[in-house]
């Protein structure tokens, strides 16, 4: 009896034990489960904005973020997924990529649409697959078809900015004539110098050749020595090798970091007075100012910046229809684990809510694909109380990214399979310095075309609205 | 130690040297009621030897626990955090003179045949050990696993460009392409982002961790209460049995427990080894942040070659009056506040002078586990205090088997 008394009671000793022990294993497993882990490109002032969302997110759903941000995100998603510890959410531009991990099986698809005003002509340009379901979701964007001066500084002349390439040209060919440089233009962008320039060439495509053309080529069904592609590389090298057209000429372009391009058009001795860029500009603009008397660039400068969309070509597309459009970039948010927090964080990021909070505390950088959310909202200034943009110039880049009447297409170089972007980067470089190369540079660019496996191309690039 | 030492004195409460024999009288003599009532002298010897052997037990177990856990965190610190962040500073100096070197090459022109040279390559392939290594060290936990690999994937880009370099001096001579490419693969290794960024937040997390292992867990200060408090207790109770012995037999000393006593003031002298192994560590950690100091002015010495070597590869390509200075100033400035000019008076450092601190961080950390593993052989030696425990107490609870007091 006593034997047994003394049984129970340690039975019992151990009890507190076990748990003390269950307790701290749920409270373990729970911190897992409950952690979401979120890779993106976006650190200082961005990272801060983003950060106010996950915020809101933890907050409501009680779940904690864990927000890596580096420009590398590329690189650490392909090293993490080959370890097989990729993080749970992941957020890349470049959706070629996103369709390679989603084809291994390593990127999860998404059950359900995320409840949003995401405009349907976005809709279609994220569907990875032809079920119709949505497999990453764009949670930021930014309209690239754009080039942007300063109004009080660019003659154009009563008939205000040029509306077609032609005129464009002319402009910028009368300005070099005056011995005013036109171009500010900056190739260099680590680890993938030479895009600022692939966006030129794109928007050449695009705006002459329409977006059967631009749609065929991004897919890969369009030849890099046809006549059009062709076209679009002589076209901008008839702008840019022109003597007086860029600043420093090709060895200037070369060398000059993109973020740093737009700077002496800011300075009281303007350097060049166009550049061609997206509307990210706005953010890294943030930084030029050197204010107080006698600085180099006026932060009221800054803020006058405007811009005009990047002109079609005259006339009639070759299929009869017109040439509008504008290319966009977007960043794209996709899963990678099975976590039900990671999914609802994908989620909440597509909401017009989260969508708000960004905007807000974005000082005017953030443009949504979202149509309720538009440029209304007051935003955190960027210094002090000074009002860091022009909120009529954010609202004309919110319009044609939400509510276009033209189509929308993805950088054709965020859609091509990765291999062949870089390839094209380093073209677009040899070309700026040795133009004579061109047919080389062609016929080497349409060899890897023809060498890259079908299912790696995407099935286009462009989204028409409907 | 069972022979009596008398005392003519009759004491009411303790045994005398006659009491044996009335212990005798009274196995043949019951007490009323037929049942020898329980020796409460023996009660109390048994529980003095349960206390001592409790407390015995509890000595070996912590000083055991607190000489493994402090060789295993010394371990760990010689073996993988001090290499890690030796071999990170030595990564980052040999990119820096990698660069430097292809700057130079381009610059003076002289990698028309073997490209951005032999110390290029040297240097490029010591970063890479380095790196490979600094993995090993680190392992697979935390942040700093993911950020090697980051940096190995921004390496091979860096590469890759000098590459580029290469082959567009080749194919096209001296400016141009070759030092466009020069150029981003420098700004690769430079940026706020770069490589050597990545590199600065990896030292400086190892260092943080390094730090931390140093100070918390079996090498934090509190971990000296876990075997001394013990040790007191223990030493308490062989002083107090001493002397209740003594008192209660009129023995001046018991050997046994004198013994254990002895062995008990050697075990501690050996578990102190402990606090001298914490002290080699921080000489090593003190040493190591010099090296690191050495390293970082070696690498800022050849970082302004290096930017000095570019700025004439840049000026000769696109003057600044043609518009080339918008980004290399921005960069420069960027550099400059980073990393201030090394002073024109101090000489440089030579390698000789950090691989001699070097060896010394590896002197230090060497010594600090030896002094646990001589901690080890002295608990070892010491740990019979339980059996002369037991021998001690042994005779007079022998002598209380049958007895009623």
């Amino acid at each position: 009896m006593r034997l047994r008394m003394r049984r129970i009671r340690a039975h019992l000793a151990l009890l507190p034990v076990l748990l003390l022990g269950l307790g701290l294993g749920g409270c373990l497993g729970q911190h897992d489960e409950e952690t979401v882990t979120v890779l993106a490109s976006w650190t200082g002032a961005e990272e801060a904005s983003f950060r106010d969302v996950l915020n809101a997110f933890e907050e409501q759903y009680d779940v904690e973020v864990d927000y890596r941000g580096t420009r590398a995100v590329r690189q650490i998603l392909l090293a993490e997924a080959q370890k097989g510890t990729p993080p749970d959410v992941a957020v890349l531009p470049t959706l070629s990529e996103l369709a390679a991990y989603l084809r291994r099986g390593v990127l999860r698809p998404l059950d359900r649409d995320p409840a949003s005003s995401m405009s349907p002509q976005w809709r279609r340009l994220a569907q990875l697959n032809a079920t119709g379901g949505l497999d990453v979701v764009p949670i930021k964007a930014d309209l690239k078809s754009l080039v942007w001066y300063l109004p009080e500084r660019t003659p154009f002349g009563a008939a205000g900015p040029p509306r077609s390439w032609e005129a464009l040209v002319e402009a910028s060919e009368a300005l070099a004539a005056a011995g005013r440089t036109p171009w500010c233009v900056g190739m260099s962008a680590t680890p993938g110098s030479g895009w600022p320039g692939t966006d030129w060439l794109e928007d050449i495509l695009l705006h002459r050749w329409g977006v059967a053309a631009y749609d065929a080529w991004s897919a890969g069904r369009l030849r890099w020595d046809s006549p059009e592609v062709r076209a679009a590389w002589t076209e901008w090298g008839r702008l840019i090798h022109h003597p007086g057209m860029v600043r420093g000429g090709s060895a200037a372009a070369l060398l000059t970091e993109f973020t740093d391009a737009g700077r002496p058009m800011f300075t009281s001795e303007p350097g060049c007075l166009l550049e061609h860029q997206a509307s990210f500009v706005i953010g890294m603009r943030a930084g030029y100012p050197d204010d107080g008397p006698g600085r180099v660039i006026q932060a009221a400068d800054v803020r006058a910046a405007d811009f005009f969309p990047f002109p079609t070509f005259d006339g009639a597309g070759p299929d009869g229809r017109g040439r509008d459009g504008s290319m966009v970039s977007a960043d794209f948010a996709g899963l990678f684990s099975d976590k039900p927090a990671a999914r609802h964080l994908i989620e909440f990021l597509a909401t017009d809510e989260a969508q708000r909070i960004w905007q807000g505390s974005s000082a005017g950088s953030f443009f949504s694909v979202n149509q309720e959310v538009r440029q209304s909202i007051p935003t955190k200034p960027a210094v002090g109380d000074r009002p860091d943009r022009r909120p009529e110039v954010s609202d004309r880049v919110a319009e044609t990214l939400t509510a276009s009447r033209s189509p929308l297409c993805l950088d054709a170089s965020d859609v091509m399979p990765s291999g062949m972007a870089n390839a094209f980067q380093h073209a677009v470089l040899e070309y700026l310095q040795y133009p004579d190369r061109l047919d080389s540079l062609l016929e080497d660019l349409e060899r890897l075309r023809a060498g890259t496996a079908p299912d790696e191309w995407l099935p286009g690039a462009c989204s028409a609205p409907r | 130690m069972t022979t009596p030492v008398g005392s003519t004195k009759p004491n009411r409460t303790k045994p005398n040297r006659a009491e044996p024999n009335r212990a005798v009288t009274s196995r043949t003599e019951p007490a009323a009621g037929g049942a020898v009532p329980p020796s409460t002298t023996r009660g109390t010897l048994l529980r003095l030897l349960g206390c001592l052997l409790g407390a015995t037990v509890l000595v070996l177990a912590s000083s055991l626990a607190v000489i493994w856990g402090t060789h295993r965190s010394a371990e760990t610190v010689r073996t993988r955090s001090v290499p890690a962040v030796m071999e990170l500073a030595a990564v980052r100096t040999a990119l820096v003179r990698a660069d430097t070197a292809a700057i130079t090459s381009f610059q003076t022109r002289q990698s028309g045949l073997v490209g951005p040279g032999e110390e290029y390559q040297n240097q490029i392939a010591v970063a890479s050990q380095g790196l490979a290594q600094a993995a090993e060290d680190i392992g697979s936990e935390g942040g700093s696993s993911g950020q090697i690999q980051v940096v190995e994937g921004l390496l091979v880009a860096y590469v890759g460009l000098m590459g580029q370099a290469h082959a567009h001096y080749r194919q096209s001579g001296p400016g141009g392409l070759a030092t466009a490419y020069a150029w981003y693969a420098s700004r690769l290794l430079h940026s706020d982002d770069g490589i050597l960024a990545q590199l600065d937040t990896l030292l400086a997390a190892e260092t943080e961790a390094l730090e931390a292992r140093l100070s918390s867990g079996w090498l934090s200060p509190g971990t000296t209460l876990l075997w001394v408090l013990p040790v007191l207790l223990l030493l308490c109770l062989l002083v107090g049995a001493q002397r209740y012995l003594r008192r209660r037999f009129r023995r001046t000393v018991n050997w046994g427990l004198a013994a254990a006593t002895v062995l008990l003031v050697v075990l501690t002298a050996g578990t102190s080894f402990v606090l001298v192994s914490k002290e080699q560590l921080a000489d090593a950690h003190a040493e190591l942040s010099e090296v690191r100091r050495l390293s970082a002015e070696q690498s800022a010495g050849a970082d302004h070659q290096g930017i000095a070597a570019l700025d004439e590869l840049l000026a000769g390509f696109c003057s600044r009056a043609d518009g080339c200075a918008v980004s290399s100033d921005v960069f420069r400035g960027g550099l400059e506040a980073g990393a201030p000019a090394p002073a024109v008076s101090a000489p440089p450092v030579a390698d000789r002078e950090v691989l001699s601190r070097a060896g010394e961080v590896d002197d230090q950390a060497a010594l600090a586990t030896g002094a646990t593993s001589g901690a080890f052989v002295v608990l070892l030696l010491a740990s019979p205090i339980a059996l002369l425990v037991w021998l001690g107490l042994r005779p007079r609870i022998e002598e209380y088997r049958y007895r009623s007091r």
